[in-house]
C-alpha cells in the first residue's frame, strides 16, 4: 500500500510541477459557464433577466390617439424592458431595424386614431427583423395584445366614438353640456362594466413549473446549467490525467515501474488513484467556483460528498476504459474528446435531456454525464439524500463497471505486452 | 510557389490527424443536426405549440374560452373532468385547468384561477406563447362578457405582422448552420493551426525551415495559406452540407457570400497564427485555443441568438470576428443583403485579420 | 538440458524463449552472467535483444525457459529477485517535471528505501554520477548527456546486485558517454554484475569481460572478446569496396587457399585470412580477375568482423 501512495504521491507532484494541463481542463467548462452568466445572468430566462425588447415606432398618424400609444412606451415600467426609437418614416424605420439590430418596427398608419374613435377598421403594421428571431416573436406577441386591447377600448366606446373624436381632434362639442353629460355617463357605465372584469382582468393565470428551485426559492437557472460543465470538465480532466499513462508507457517510466517489485495491478491502481485524485481535486475546485461565483448552494456535507465520490469514481472508470482501449494517446485524445462531447450532448450539458428526442433520452441514460448531472444539479437545488438517492445507485454501478473494467482491459495489455 | 508547397504541406498534415476527419467533416453535421433539431429544424413556424386543457365543468363561458384558444392555431387537446389524463411523449409540455366554478366566479366578477402547468421539457418561447395566447383569451372572454360578445370579426384594430426582407429568419437549422459555420471556423485553425506551429517549433522544422531558400515572408505566407485552407475546407464542408442535407438558402450574393467567408477565413487563419505563436507547448496551444474559440463563439452569436444578450454584451461583442461573421451572413441570407451591405463586416474582418497576422509576424521566432 | 540453480549467481537465462503470434522472437537463448561480471548482448535490430531483456527483467513472461536472479526465478517470486536487481532502460525514463532528486527519491522508494537510507542512497548516487550539482534542477531543462547519466543513477539508487543496462550510451557525447563507462566499471569492481547492450562494439569491447551474439533470436556465439576473435581467426581482415557480387567472391575465396569470405553485401565484402601470404594472394586474385574495387583495407580482426561471419551483417543494419 505504501508503494501505492509513493507512485500516487508521484503523479501529483507531476501534476504541481506542470499545472497548465489541469487548468486548461478546467477552463473550458468555466469559460462556458462564465459566458453564459455574462449573456443570461445566473436567473436565465428569469423575469428580471429577460432581454430588452427593441422596437422602432413609426407614428405616421400623428394624432392625440397615436400620441397616447406612443407614450405609452416611456412609463417607467414599459422603458424598462422596451427601448423605443421613433422614426419618422417606414424607410427610415426600416434602416434603423437593420443597421440598430431592433427586434421589430411598428407602423401607426394614418388616420389611425381617426378610424379607431370613428368606429371604423384600422391596422397596425409589425414589421419583424429577419434576423432575429425571439424577440421579433415577443413584438408581435405584445403587438397583438395592444391590438386586442385597442380594440376591445373602441367597442366600450361603440358609438360615442365620432362624438369623441369631435371633442378631442376638432374641439368642437364642448358647449353642449347635455350632450357631454349624457356621453360621459354612458361611457363610464361600459368602462365600469367591463373595468368590472377586465381592470385587472379576474381571471388570473398562476404558473407551476417543474423546474427544480433553489434553497431561496427562486430558480437558479446556473443550477441547472453550471452541473452539466462540471461533469464536462471533470470528464477532459480525467481523460487527459490518464493519458499519462500512455504517456508514460510511451517514456519507458511504466516500463522501469512494471520492472520494479510493484506488480502491474498496483502500478496500474496506482495511476487510477492518481487520477481520481486529480478529478477530485478540479471538482472541490470547480464546486467552489459555482458557489463563489454562481452563488450555488450544494447542499448538506454528506450526500455532496458521496455524489461527489461516486461521480469521480465513474468519470475517472470511463477514462481507464478509454485508454484500455486505445494504442497512442493521439487515438485517445482524439476518441476520448469526441466521446465527452457526445456525451455531454445527449447528457445535458447543453440542453435539458427532457427536450430531447425519446430514444436519444434512452441513449442518455448510458452517460456518466446524465446520472453525473442529475444528482448535482439535484444537490445545486438544495436536495438531500431523497432527491440525490435516485441517481447515486446508477453512478456507482457505472464506477464499479467502467473501472473494474478498464483496470481488467489494462492488465489484460499488459500481459500481451501492449502496455 | 513555394508558400502554397508549405500551405498543402499543413493542410495535408492536420488532414493526417486522426481527430481531424471527426471534427472538421463528422461534428458539423452532428452539431447542425442536433442543435439545429431541437431549435425546430428546417421550419419550426410550422409547428404548432400544443397545450392541454383541463376542463373541469363543462359551462358555455369555459367551452367559449377554449374556442379562444383554438382560435390561435394552437394544438388543443382537452380533458374532460373524469377523462384520464393522457401521458407520454406526444402529450404537449403544457396543461391549463379550467376550474370547477369558472362560470360562476366570473357571472359573480369574482376572482378565479387558471393553473398552468409545465414540464421540464417545456420550451421558454412556447410557454411565453402560451401565455400570451392565454392572455388574449381571457380578454376576449372578459370584454365579450362585459359587452356581450367580443368576436374576432367584431375586433376594429388588426395587425398585419411580416419579417422584412422575406427572407429565412435564423432559426432551426437558419441558426445553427451559420453560427456553427463561424464557430468550427474558429476551433479547427485555433486548435490544429496553432498546435501545428507549436509542433513545428518543438520538433525543429520551424528552424529547418529558417534554414532553407524560403524567405521569412514566404514561410510566413505559407503557414497563414495553411491555416486558410483547413478554414476553407471547413468552411466547405459547412456550404455543402447546408446546400445538400438541410436545404439552406445562402441568400440572393454568391459574391457577397464569398467576400464575406474569404476575408473571415483569412482573419481566422491569421489569428490561429497568432495563436500558434503564444504557447510553447502544442497542449497548451490547442488547450487555450478551444477555450477562445468557444468564448468568441458564444458570445459572437453562434450558440444562441445574440439579442437575447444584454445591450452592452451584445456591443461588446463586436470585438470578436465571429460577431461579424455572423452578423454578415444573417444581412446575406436573412435580409437577402448585397456584397455592398456587407462591405463593413468584410473591412472589419480583413483589419482584424492584418491586425492578427502583424503581431504573429512579429512573435514568430523561426530561430 | 538440466541446470543447476545457484544462489550466488546473479543471472541465470536457460532456454528462455519467446513468441509474438506466429514470430519467433526468441529462440532458446541460455547465459549466465557472474558477480563482478560486465556481459555484453550484442545484436542487430530485431535480434531479439530487447525481448530477452524485457523476460529478464519480468516485463514478459517466456513461454518456456526461467530466469534465475541470485536463485529466484523472476516470474515466481517478483519481489525478491526484482528488488536484487537494477534496471536502466534504452529510453530516458525519467520525469522531466520533477528535479533529479525528486526522481531519485521516488524511484528509491519504489524499491522500498525510506528515510536516511534513501537521503544517503540519493546523494552517494548523485555524486557517483556527477550531478550533485544539479540535484534540485527540474529534469526537462539537462542535456541528453545529463539525462543519460540520471538514468543510468536511477537504476543504481537502491543499490542492486545486477544491473540491467540496456544501450545506456546511445546519443551522446564522448564525454558523456566514458563517464558513464567509468560509472558501469565501478559497478562491476564492486562485485556487481552488470547485462549489458549496446550498439557501439567498441565500447563493447572495451567494458564487457565477455560477450553473447544474439541474431534471429539464437544464441550465435558466446566467450570473452578474444574467444570471440578467434572465430574469424587471427589473421587480418580485407574489407573492399566496388562493383562487387556474392557469387563471383565466394567463387574467388573457394579457389584461395585460406581466405573465406564474410559477408558481401551493397557494393562491399569483407574477408578473412589465415595469414599474410593468404591476404596477398586475395589481394593479387582481386586485381588479375579484373574485380572494379574502388577501396581495400586491410584491418585487425575485431567484433565487427566476428559479426559479419557470424550474422552476414553489420551491428547498424
Amino acid at each position: 500500500m505504501r508503494r501505492i501512495l509513493v507512485l500516487v504521491l508521484k503523479d501529483l507532484r507531476r501534476r504541481l510541477a506542470d499545472p497548465a494541463g489541469f487548468f486548461l481542463n478546467l477552463s473550458i467548462p468555466l469559460a462556458m459557464a462564465g459566458m453564459m452568466a455574462l449573456a443570461f445572468g445566473n436567473s436565465g430566462g428569469g423575469e428580471q433577466n429577460a432581454p430588452q425588447l427593441r422596437l422602432v415606432l413609426v407614428d405616421l398618424d400623428e394624432s392625440p390617439i397615436s400620441g397616447m400609444l406612443a407614450g405609452a412606451s416611456q412609463n417607467p415600467r414599459a422603458a424598462g424592458r422596451m427601448a423605443v426609437r421613433r422614426a419618422a418614416t417606414r424607410e427610415e424605420g426600416l434602416d434603423v431595424l437593420r443597421d440598430e439590430e431592433f427586434a421589430a418596427m411598428l407602423v401607426i398608419p394614418r388616420g389611425f386614431g381617426q378610424a379607431l374613435l370613428g368606429s371604423e377598421r384600422t391596422e397596425l403594421e409589425l414589421v419583424k427583423n429577419p434576423s432575429e428571431n425571439i424577440m421579433p416573436v415577443v413584438a408581435q406577441q405584445g403587438a397583438e395584445v395592444l391590438a386586442l386591447y385597442l380594440s376591445a377600448g373602441a367597442r366600450v366606446l361603440g358609438d360615442e366614438g365620432p362624438r369623441l373624436q369631435k371633442l378631442l381632434v376638432d374641439g368642437a362639442g364642448w358647449n353642449d353640456a347635455a350632450g357631454l353629460g349624457s356621453m360621459i355617463a354612458t361611457l363610464y357605465d361600459r368602462v365600469d362594466a367591463a373595468g368590472n372584469l377586465l381592470f385587472p382582468p379576474i381571471i388570473e393565470v398562476t404558473e407551476q413549473a417543474e423546474t427544480k428551485q433553489d434553497a431561496g426559492g427562486g430558480f437558479n437557472w446556473m443550477s441547472w446549467m453550471f452541473p452539466g460543465m462540471v461533469v464536462m470538465g471533470l470528464l477532459f480532466t480525467s481523460l487527459t490525467q490518464m493519458r499519462d499513462l500512455l504517456r508514460e508507457r510511451d517514456a519507458g517510466t511504466l516500463r522501469r515501474q512494471l520492472a520494479s517489485p510493484l506488480g502491474a495491478g498496483q502500478v496500474i491502481l496506482a495511476k487510477v488513484l492518481s487520477v481520481a485524485a486529480v478529478v477530485a481535486i478540479a471538482l472541490v475546485l470547480l464546486l467552489t467556483v459555482g458557489s463563489l461565483a454562481f452563488g450555488l448552494a450544494w447542499g448538506a456535507p454528506a450526500p455532496l460528498i458521496a455524489t461527489s465520490a461516486l461521480l469521480v469514481l465513474a468519470i475517472t472508470g470511463f477514462s481507464a476504459m478509454v485508454f484500455a482501449l486505445v494504442r497512442t494517446e493521439r487515438q485517445g485524445d482524439a476518441f476520448g474528446g469526441v466521446l465527452t462531447m457526445l456525451m455531454s450532448m445527449v447528457g445535458g450539458a447543453f440542453i435539458p435531456p427532457q427536450i430531447l428526442p425519446e430514444w436519444l433520452r434512452g441513449v442518455s441514460c448510458f452517460t456518466v454525464n446524465h446520472w453525473g448531472h442529475e444528482a448535482l444539479r439535484a444537490l445545486a437545488t438544495g436536495g438531500g439524500w431523497a432527491q440525490v438517492g435516485a441517481y447515486l445507485p446508477a453512478l456507482a454501478i457505472m464506477g464499479v463497471v467502467f473501472t473494474g473494467l478498464g483496470m481488467t482491459l489494462l492488465g489484460r495489455r499488459h500481459l500481451r505486452g501492449t502496455l | 510557389m513555394r508558400p502554397l508547397t508549405l500551405a498543402r504541406g499543413d493542410l495535408r498534415l492536420t488532414m493526417r490527424d486522426r481527430s481531424s476527419i471527426f471534427w472538421i467533416f463528422i461534428a458539423p453535421f452532428i452539431w447542425v443536426y442536433f442543435f439545429g433539431f431541437l431549435a425546430g429544424g428546417g421550419d419550426p413556424s410550422a409547428t404548432r405549440i400544443g397545450l392541454t386543457v383541463i376542463q373541469q365543468e363543462s359551462t358555455e363561458p369555459a367551452e367559449r374560452f377554449i374556442e379562444h384558444l383554438r382560435a390561435q392555431n394552437f394544438d388543443i387537446r382537452v380533458v374532460k373532468s373524469g377523462e384520464p389524463m393522457p401521458s407520454g411523449d406526444s402529450v404537449p409540455p403544457r396543461s391549463v385547468t379550467i376550474p370547477a366554478g369558472f362560470a360562476d366566479a366570473i357571472a359573480n366578477r369574482l376572482k378565479v384561477q387558471l393553473d398552468l402547468h409545465e414540464e421540464e421539457r417545456a420550451s421558454p418561447e412556447g410557454t411565453l406563447a402560451v401565455r400570451v395566447a392565454l392572455h388574449k383569451a381571457i380578454v376576449r372572454l372578459l370584454a365579450g362578457e362585459a359587452l356581450g360578445g367580443f368576436d374576432p370579426a367584431d375586433d376594429r384594430v388588426g395587425l398585419i405582422s411580416s419579417w422584412a426582407g422575406g427572407r429565412k429568419i435564423p432559426t432551426g437549422y437558419y441558426q445553427t448552420i451559420p453560427g456553427n459555420l463561424v464557430m468550427f471556423v474558429l476551433l479547427s485553425t485555433m486548435t490544429y493551426g496553432s498546435a501545428l506551429l507549436a509542433i513545428e517549433r518543438r520538433n525543429g522544422i520551424l528552424r529547418r525551415l529558417a534554414a532553407s531558400p524560403l524567405t521569412r515572408t514566404e514561410i510566413l505566407a505559407g503557414k497563414l495559406m495553411g491555416r486558410g485552407a483547413v478554414a476553407s475546407v471547413q468552411v466547405g464542408v459547412f456550404l455543402l452540407i447546408g446546400l445538400t442535407l438541410f436545404r439552406i438558402d445562402w441568400g440572393r450574393s454568391p459574391g457577397g457570400l464569398a467576400a464575406l467567408l474569404l476575408t473571415y477565413i483569412l482573419c481566422s487563419a491569421a489569428i490561429g497564427l497568432l495563436s500558434g505563436t503564444l504557447f510553447e507547448s502544442p497542449q497548451a496551444s490547442a488547450g487555450i485555443g478551444v477555450t477562445l474559440s468557444l468564448i468568441m463563439a458564444g458570445l459572437g452569436g453562434c450558440w444562441w441568438p445574440s439579442e437575447v444578450m444584454p445591450a452592452w454584451l451584445r456591443t461588446a461583442s463586436y470585438v470578436f470576428p465571429a460577431a461579424w461573421a455572423v452578423n454578415g451572413l444573417h444581412q446575406l441570407v436573412s435580409w437577402g443583403g448585397s456584397l455592398k451591405d456587407i462591405l463593413p463586416h468584410c473591412a472589419v474582418l480583413a483589419l482584424m485579420g492584418l491586425a492578427a497576422g502583424a503581431v504573429a509576424v512579429r512573435r514568430l521566432r523561426l530561430d | 538440458m538440466t541446470t543447476k540453480v545457484r544462489v550466488d549467481t546473479p543471472l541465470q537465462v536457460l532456454d528462455v524463449r519467446y513468441s509474438y503470434g506466429r514470430t519467433r522472437a526468441v529462440d532458446g537463448i541460455r547465459f549466465e552472467v557472474g558477480r563482478g561480471e560486465i556481459f555484453g548482448l550484442l545484436g542487430p535490430n530485431g535480434a531479439g535483444k530487447t525481448t530477452t531483456i524485457s523476460m529478464i527483467s519480468g516485463l514478459l513472461p517466456p513461454e518456456s525457459g526461467q530466469v534465475l536472479v541470485f536463485g529466484h526465478d523472476i516470474a515466481d517470486s517478483r519481489g525478491g529477485a526484482r528488488t536484487r536487481m537494477g534496471m536502466v532502460p534504452q529510453d530516458i525514463a525519467l520525469y522531466e517535471e520533477l528535479s533529479a532528486a525528486e526522481n531519485l527519491r521516488f524511484w528509491g522508494q519504489v524499491y522500498g528505501l525510506s528515510g536516511p537510507n534513501l537521503k544517503r542512497a540519493v546523494e552517494s548516487v548523485l555524486d557517483q554520477v556527477g550531478l550533485a550539482e544539479r540535484a534540485g534542477e527540474r529534469v526537462g531543462r539537462f542535456s541528453g548527456g545529463l539525462k543519460r547519466r540520471l538514468n543510468l543513477a536511477v537504476g543504481l539508487v537502491h543499490g542492486p546486485d545486477l544491473l540491467l543496462l540496456d544501450e545506456p550510451t546511445v546519443g551522446i557525447d564522448p564525454q558523456a558517454r566514458l563517464r558513464i563507462l567509468d560509472v558501469v566499471k565501478a559497478q562491476a569492481a564492486a562485485g556487481r554484475a552488470v547485462l549489458y547492450t549496446s550498439h557501439y562494439l567498441e565500447e563493447a569491447e572495451q567494458i564487457c569481460d565477455r560477450l553473447a551474439i544474439v541474431d534471429h533470436g539464437r544464441l550465435l556465439a558466446i566467450g570473452t572478446v578474444s574467444e570471440l576473435r578467434r572465430l574469424v581467426g587471427e589473421g587480418p581482415i580485407i574489407n573492399i569496396r566496388g562493383e562487387v557480387t556474392s557469387e563471383r567472391l565466394t567463387a574467388m575465396a573457394g579457389r584461395l587457399e585460406g581466405v573465406a569470405l564474410l559477408s558481401c553485401a551493397d557494393g562491399a565484402a569483407s574477408f578473412s585470412a589465415t595469414d599474410a601470404t593468404a591476404c596477398s594472394s586475395l589481394v593479387r586474385e582481386l586485381f588479375q580477375t579484373g574485380a572494379h574495387v574502388e577501396d581495400l583495407r586491410v584491418a585487425e580482426p575485431n567484433l565487427q568482423s566476428v559479426f559479419l561471419k557470424l550474422t552476414g551483417r553489420e551491428l547498424r543494419d
